[in-house]
């Protein structure tokens, strides 16, 4: 007698979640009227990603204060060659950027969009094994935007997509939603960098048979689409398969940047200074 | 066991708050590479044990709402893990009666089936909502919620036990 009322009120139950749920997706994927309320369940939720962080700043803890001296001693001397050789180099770097400015004057192109750099730390927890994204503790408050493009000290690991409060976001290269426009460093060839869910495997797909591409090749990023500034070391080709019969060749690359390992990435911000650095934000607001 | 003690729901809700708490925080811990596709869908698991245990009263409405909390906190698009954990917890609370029959084993493989259904549908769906794409490694972690299940399973009615939910 119990049975045929439970088996009801379950099927009712189902169909009301199932309106509500297709309703959400609806309304959660075509506008953004929904983020206020994740917003504020997302600080509420805080204290659970606090808790999921605790093992590994308990293993931080004990490599950093069980570490010998003489290790110590090795990587600070490590740190400080590199960091003599850091500053020869951009004492140089000034020099070029310079000649650049005013060669770029006496051609009469735009300047350089200048990028403001702020370093933030990547959060302790594994936010989703399924599609490749990771969470930095800064957010609306330190003036992260979606769109954002980030980097670590190798090369380009992915943009911001999502920005709560207190932390963000970010999609890496190698997710398999996301492309990116690069060119070759060689010769300049523009063309698409595809994630494909792995990490250490990206596609670059739409390559005539007769593309001028070989292993080893270095993909930069193109500045194509506004999003990410040009010049930054995106991938290495790793093969280029020509096959036969089919239309495009089947080259795939791997990504430069440290895409599981870096700790700090770095997120890029565009600085409006100039008229001209305005001009160019204008254009690509209109093209977005 | 059966329906004449009706157990307090107070103590129900302790203990599925209790376990769901624990599995969205073990959901987020970080991982080493070699574990990091194998680690199980707690949540998937914790709610198809409610269902199994409690059908009258843990549902798709349950599911429904500790999927949102999971939604938030992967940042994904509304909707889908919800809808998905109903459909979970809809499947167990229909056959409960024959998957208590079950041994242990029998179990294992029948919700491996449910669950493996659960991420059928809950990708395809993310698929349409926000571009996802299903990836071999993907299905690694079904192995993982599966050799899981049995030792979660004796967890669980430990806890069950403790907080004295019939």
């Amino acid at each position: 007698m119990a049975k045929p009322f439970r088996k009801n009120s379950g099927w009712s139950q189902y169909a009301s979640v199932f309106v509500i749920s297709v309703a959400m997706m609806l309304v959660d994927s075509r506008t953004s009227w929904l983020d206020g309320a994740r917003n504020i369940l997302s600080v509420m939720l805080s204290p659970i990603q606090g808790l999921a962080s605790v093992p590994s700043t308990i293993g931080r803890y004990f490599t950093s204060t069980l570490t010998a001296e003489p290790d110590l001693q090795i990587a600070y001397d490590n740190l400080r060659n590199e960091y003599f050789k850091l500053k020869a180099e951009s004492l140089l770097l000034r020099t070029l950027e310079r000649e650049n400015q005013d060669l770029r004057a006496l051609l009469a192109a735009t300047d350089r969009l200048n990028e403001k750099i702020t370093l933030a730390e990547l959060m302790d927890v594994n936010l989703d094994r399924d599609n490749h994204r990771v969470s930095v503790g800064r957010g609306i408050r330190n003036g992260v935007y979606v769109g954002q493009a980030v980097i670590d000290d190798q090369g380009v690991i992915g943009q911001v997509t999502e920005v709560m409060p207190l932390s963000s976001i970010i999609v890496l290269i190698t997710d398999p939603g996301h492309a990116l426009p690069v060119q070759i460093e060689r010769n300049g060839l523009r063309t698409v960098v595809h994630g494909t869910g792995s990490v250490s495997l990206l596609r670059v797909p739409f390559l005539n048979q007769n593309s001028d591409i070989l292993v080893g090749d270095v993909l930069i990023s193109s500045g194509m689409g506004g999003r990410f500034p040009n010049g930054y070391p995106v991938a290495m080709v790793t093969d280029v398969k020509v096959i036969e019969d089919e239309a495009f060749i089947r080259v795939t690359a791997e990504p430069i940047a440290k895409l599981d390992r870096s700790n700090h990435v770095l997120l890029l911000s565009r600085q409006a200074q100039t008229q001209g650095e305005k001009r160019v934000e204008q254009l690509i607001s209109e093209d977005d | 066991m059966s329906s004449s003690n009706r157990p307090s729901s107070g103590s129900l809700s302790i203990g599925v708050f209790i376990s769901s708490f624990v599995a969205l925080v073990l959901t987020v811990v970080q991982l080493p590479g070699w574990l990091f596709y194998f680690w199980p869908d707690w949540i998937a698991i914790v709610v198809a044990y409610w269902a199994l245990v409690a059908p009258k009263r843990i549902g798709p409405f349950v599911g429904f709402i500790i999927g949102t909390l999971l939604e938030v906190l992967f940042v994904r698009k509304f909707g889908v893990m919800g809808f998905g954990l109903a459909t979970l917890a809809f499947i167990v609370n229909s056959t409960n009666q024959q998957l208590r029959a079950l041994s242990i084993w029998q179990q294992m493989l029948s919700v491996g089936v449910f669950i493996g259904f659960f991420k059928l549908l809950t990708g395809w769906l993310s698929g349409m909502v926000a571009g996802f794409t299903i990836t071999t490694e993907y299905w690694y972690s079904l192995l993982g919620t599966m050799v899981i299940w049995p030792f979660a399973y004796i967890l669980l009615e430990e806890l069950r036990r403790t907080v004295r939910i019939r």
